[in-house]
């Protein structure tokens, strides 16, 4: 990680973790403070490969995703040359170009849109700002997590700004990363709370962790989490390059089967006292399990995933590396 | 401690000798033999070996002096994860380059770089690793062979077992017990030792595995006379250099990379709507554990020493490289019919060969028993605080 990349994840985590963050708008303010809701800003000159951490770190402090979607609104903005003012979100849906040139469609479970100003979305390869006034929200709900959600719904809307883009669906694969990462982070903090646990927790006048069982468990654990952290920062620095739709979607399909293994293993080695409420484990399993279904859940990524190695006609060496196999 | 990697992206210099490997394999390994291709990078052609000496792709991070191409990691790794990806026929010279090389220029005499490593480098000399015994697998300190200084010689006796290529290796690297151990320690007072495999009192007798294969041996030693520069590096310092070498064999693209092969047949020939769920999970995990796997290698070139890393590469690269055998061949149909010498269906051969080897992927390099004990120790459980 890039000195710039230690220093950011730093200020994050001191954010997150600070007595001045008690409520989610505190959170979201002291971010605003540090530049992190816009930190693809012209002259800054910030990249994913400075910014994934901070992600990282939101996972790992039980932070909220809107956070996360702030800055990758941001970068959706950025990478098209738009220039839009005020807090962003971030969605991804079904939406269609009326024959007036307006948008129609719904938005489902959109995070921060209690102080968003506008919402970035994309349609047919072009990125596409709505204004969130623009728009009808249903009442909120929640995720797994008890993060706030919307859906949205756009009614012949005309669009503040429109970009054309290369990528698919650039808001999409950016939310997508940033699940992605959040989900690394959010089995950091899992694992990390599974070691403190077992060394502390005694039966048959052994901590739990000096127990093979639960050594082995452990280890499973850190591989789990490593994977999830190596296969989440490739695709986040592969953001806005030819390669984000194949390492994008693979992140979301690893990632789900870490956030799945961290979840359970994580409360087995707790036994009850995980699954209490008092005890903070569940805040970082139950953000595994939400965010593993958001902009998009597993099966549509698999289904992504199967339909690029359909046409790559099975090359998946060249996927993985990178460079077609046939064509070199 | 949790391990912490960053993904990086290989140089362009090594990214731009894939295509350079890419076209060296479309002529020498334009036909792949399924049966070759089964056995991986245990495969034996001296051939493709020789040719691979000529191309410039055997010791390449060596010095020159050595008969080495004075190439960076990264460009080894390039060559190595597609000489693997195609199944190729790597197995005469894979341990001289992998490890023994490498060791013999960290430890070895002058004299022994400048006789052993350019025949390496050619694709001639074969080496064989000793370690395993009768009485001691993941227990290695265990060992009992035995090597005792007469003089200016070392006479070696005792018996290896498992071990690969040593029916027609030229040299062993073998970890031997030196002297005893002190206070039940049993990790002290071992050495490696560089063993010329034609001396006298050296009997090999091949093992033949579930497979059908002759890759193992046992190997006997009797009163075998070694001259003095035989010692590797430091009398007594076995344990510490075979701990940094077995690393350096953990976290490879071999490690996951076996049976790529068959994966790929059944990518060419799926039905999307049946089994495009699976491959996009194995694609995911491939793409993952080769993140891991160049990230790993990456923290090895900084000079860094990411054992725990490593050993998760190892243990995610063999139940990745082992459990979608079966899964492939299941969904090609496979009735489980041995596959006939003559006139048989290559991916059948495939098939067989590597379900028939599949065992052997978590035993060898460490077993995710030992490699899960090495990752929670890392992690400080068990009041092993770092």
């Amino acid at each position: 990680m890039t000195e710039i990349a230690a220093a950011l994840a730093e200020t994050a985590a001191r954010i997150l973790t600070g007595t001045g963050s008690r409520t989610e708008a505190d959170v979201q303010a002291a971010f605003a403070e540090a530049g992190l809701d816009r930190p693809f800003s012209p002259g800054d000159e910030l990249q994913w490969r400075d910014l994934a951490g901070v992600v990282l770190a939101i996972g790992r402090h039980d932070g909220p995703a809107a956070l996360a979607d702030a800055m990758a609104a941001d970068a959706v903005v950025r990478a098209a040359g738009l220039r839009i003012d005020g807090r962003l979100t971030l969605a991804a849906g079904r939406l269609r170009r009326d024959a007036d040139g307006r948008i129609t469609g719904e938005l489902p479970a959109v995070a921060g849109l209690d102080t968003a100003l506008h919402v970035v979305t994309a349609l047919a390869g072009e990125v596409i700002i709505l204004d969130r006034d623009s728009l009808s929200m249903s009442a909120a709900h929640a995720n797994l997590a008890d993060e706030v959600r919307h859906d949205v719904t756009a009614k012949s809307v005309r669009p503040v700004a429109l970009a054309a883009q290369s990528d698919d669906d650039p808001a999409l694969i950016a939310g997508a990363a940033m699940r992605a990462l959040l989900i690394a982070g959010a089995a950091e903090r899992a694992t990390a709370t599974t070691l403190q646990y077992t060394a502390g927790r005694q039966q048959f006048d052994r901590p739990l962790d000096a127990f093979q069982a639960i050594q082995h468990n452990l280890a499973r654990l850190a591989e789990e989490t490593l994977a999830a952290r190596a296969i989440a920062l490739a695709a986040a620095y592969a953001l806005g390059t030819p390669q984000a739709p194949v390492l994008v979607a693979a992140a979301r399909v690893r990632t789900a089967k870490s956030a799945r293994l961290v979840a359970e293993i994580s409360h087995q080695c707790h036994g009850a006292m995980g699954f209490t409420h008092d005890y903070g484990l569940h805040r970082a399993t139950r953000r595994l399990l939400a965010w593993r279904a958001e902009f998009g859940p597993p099966r549509q990524w698999s289904d992504a995933l199967g339909g690029i190695i359909g046409s790559a006609g099975g090359d998946l060496w060249g996927l993985a590396t990178g460079r077609r196999r046939r064509d070199s | 401690m949790l391990p912490s990697l960053d993904p990086i992206d290989l140089p362009a210099d090594a990214e731009a000798l894939r295509t350079e490997v890419r076209a060296f394999l479309d002529t020498h390994w334009r036909r792949p033999d399924p049966r070759l291709q089964a056995q991986s990078w245990q495969a034996i052609d001296r051939d493709f070996s020789r040719a691979l000496g000529r191309a410039g792709y055997i010791g390449m991070t060596w010095p020159k002096a050595y008969g080495g191409g004075d190439r960076s990691a990264f460009e080894r790794y390039v060559v190595i994860e597609e000489l693997l990806a195609a199944g190729a026929p790597v197995g005469a010279h894979w341990i001289a380059d992998r490890q023994s090389g490498p060791l013999l220029l960290r430890h070895g005499t002058e004299a022994q770089k400048r006789t052993i490593l350019p025949g390496i480098c050619a694709g001639e000399t074969v080496f064989c690793i000793g370690m395993s015994e009768p009485g001691s697998g993941s227990d290695l300190a265990s060992l009992r062979t035995r090597a005792e200084r007469r003089g200016d010689r070392w006479v070696l006796n005792g018996q290896k077992v498992w071990t690969t290529n040593a029916a027609f290796a030229d040299w062993m690297i073998a970890l031997v017990r030196t002297s005893e151990p002190v206070g039940g320690r049993k990790h002290v007072g071992l050495s490696q030792l560089l063993v010329n495999m034609r001396a006298p009192g050296i009997t090999v007798r091949p093992i033949q595995d579930m497979a059908g294969h002759r890759h193992f041996n046992e190997v006997f030693f009797q009163d075998v006379a070694l001259p003095a520069d035989a010692l590797l590096g430091r009398e007594g310092g076995g344990w510490a250099q075979v701990t940094a070498e077995l690393a350096l064999e953990r976290s490879g693209p071999e490690r996951f990379l076996t049976s790529l092969p068959l994966l790929t047949e059944l990518a060419e020939r799926a039905d999307p709507a049946a089994d495009g769920t699976y491959l996009a999970e194995r694609l995911a995990d491939l793409i993952t554990l080769r993140t891991l796997s160049t990230a790993v290698a990456g923290e090895l070139v900084a000079g860094r020493d990411p054992v725990v890393a490593a050993a998760i590469v190892k243990d995610l690269g063999a139940t990745f490289e082992q459990g979608l055998i079966l899964d492939a061949a299941d969904r090609l149909g496979w009735d489980g019919r041995r596959a006939m010498a003559s006139d048989n269906d290559p991916t059948e051969a495939l098939i067989e060969g590597l379900v028939l080897s599949a065992p052997s992927f978590s035993l060898r390099g460490g077993t995710p028993e030992i490699l899960r004990g090495i990752i929670a120790k890392g992690l400080g459980t068990g009041g092993r605080r770092a």
